[in-house]
């Protein structure tokens, strides 16, 4: 399984996917922050505000909006398609899948290196962006991140969306018959929350979540525990589910 | 290795295409209306022009205060009329607030807004290393060959 990860995370077509998405990702997280006028209002002694715009500070690290999910989504399906379907589609996966290994745990390790590549094409260009337009200020950074617990429920807040992108392109790979239906299926089934406006699924509900805990809780526990309880049914038990699932049918599904 | 020099070459080309996003997006002037106390997330330094009309005799204090160094950088008590420019040395968060006893509105503008000295010096330093890193991990690679 590590050699298997080992092949795709040097894989060269899905690391020119992966560039394509740390770049567009970085692009478009940068030019966000640009034109970012965002406002706090609040009164108290200075203790206060110097929390608050650590808070606020927080609070405009990228995220996702509608622009950077296409993206994201995007390049997300790519990489699974292009992991999952295509070796099936050029017959290679006829000798991989022969190996002695079970099939569940060459399309889990493929699952997984798509989950590290999506992570970092997305979290990486994030803090550049970030650190490119407000690497002057760091001791509010340093409070934001560790002070105010932005760094833990930032990085959940990636771990939920590459799972969730990952999982339903994994599903959607393992049901279609080839490439090109893997890619349009899933781009799909990504962007129909986003154009039919359900609050209910990803990335509503986990953007909801990570804001709602974050502006309401105080303290740094609280807020990582409010943005798990807010998201975890369509965040996590969804996503894992559909991966299990996918897995399962990789078994079933003979290898052509 | 693959994986790194992809990661290395997106950072340089991130850190060049950066530059004219940014052109782009600076000439534009940021404003505002204070009331009593508001915070304002600055994405790049410049000039905080202050303006503010009241009653005669109406006396007042303007406050804008940085929370990176903790202190206020102007701190003016006015009557009537305030007229008043400040340097914001960063980018981020700044609070501009007005102490009354009448209300009095705040205009605020900040223009010739330009990326501070330490925001450039990350750019081209991350921007540099990681080309360093990248010519030296391809000059090896092929000293190998």
């Amino acid at each position: 399984m590590k050699i298997q990860m080992k092949w795709e995370l040097e894989d060269p077509y899905n690391l020119i996917v992966f560039m394509f998405g740390f770049i567009m990702l970085g692009i478009t997280f940068f030019s966000g922050l640009t034109r970012n006028d965002v406002v706090f209002m609040v009164s108290g002694p200075d203790e206060i505000i110097v929390s608050e715009s650590a808070k606020t500070l927080g609070l405009t690290l990228p995220r996702l909006g509608t622009e950077e999910y296409t993206i994201f989504a995007l390049t997300g399906a790519l990489l699974v398609s292009l992991m999952m379907r295509y070796d099936r589609d050029t017959r290679v996966a006829k000798s991989v899948y022969s190996l002695p290994v079970r099939n569940y745990s060459v399309v889990l390790s493929k699952a997984l290196s798509a989950m590290v590549l999506l992570f970092l094409a997305s979290l990486l260009p994030a803090f550049l962006a970030f650190v490119y337009i407000h690497g002057d200020i760091p001791d509010l950074i340093g409070r934001a991140l560790f002070g105010e617990g932005f760094l833990a429920g930032y990085l959940i807040y990636w771990a939920m969306m590459v799972l969730y992108v990952v999982s339903v392109s994994a599903l959607v790979a393992m049901l279609s018959p080839n490439t090109f239906a893997s890619l349009l299926g899933s781009i799909t089934l990504l962007y129909a929350p986003l154009v039919l406006k359900l609050r209910s699924l990803p990335p509503a509900v986990i953007n909801e979540a990570f804001f709602k805990a974050y502006t309401t809780q105080f303290y740094p526990a609280d807020r990582v525990v409010t943005f798990l309880d807010g998201s975890f049914y369509t965040g996590l038990l969804l996503p894992v589910v559909m991966l299990g699932v996918a897995l399962i049918l990789s078994e079933w599904r003979d290898v052509s | 290795m693959r994986l790194l020099k992809a990661i290395l070459l997106s950072t340089i080309l991130i850190t060049i295409l950066v530059f004219p996003i940014e052109k782009n997006a600076l000439t534009q002037p940021i404003s505002g209306v204070v009331l009593v106390g508001r915070g304002m997330i600055v994405p790049s330094s410049g000039v905080a022009l202050l303006s503010s009309n009241a009653e005669d005799g109406t006396e007042y204090t303007v406050r804008v205060f940085d929370p990176e160094i903790g202190e206020a950088i102007l701190e003016r008590n006015a009557t009537g009329s305030f007229r008043g420019r400040v340097m914001l040395k960063h980018s981020g968060p700044y609070y501009f607030s007005i102490r009354t006893m009448t209300p009095v509105t705040m205009a605020v503008r900040i223009i010739n807004r330009y990326p501070s000295v330490t925001v450039l010096n990350i750019r081209y330093g991350l921007g540099g290393v990681s080309a360093l890193l990248l010519a030296a991990i391809l000059l090896m690679e092929g000293r190998k060959k």
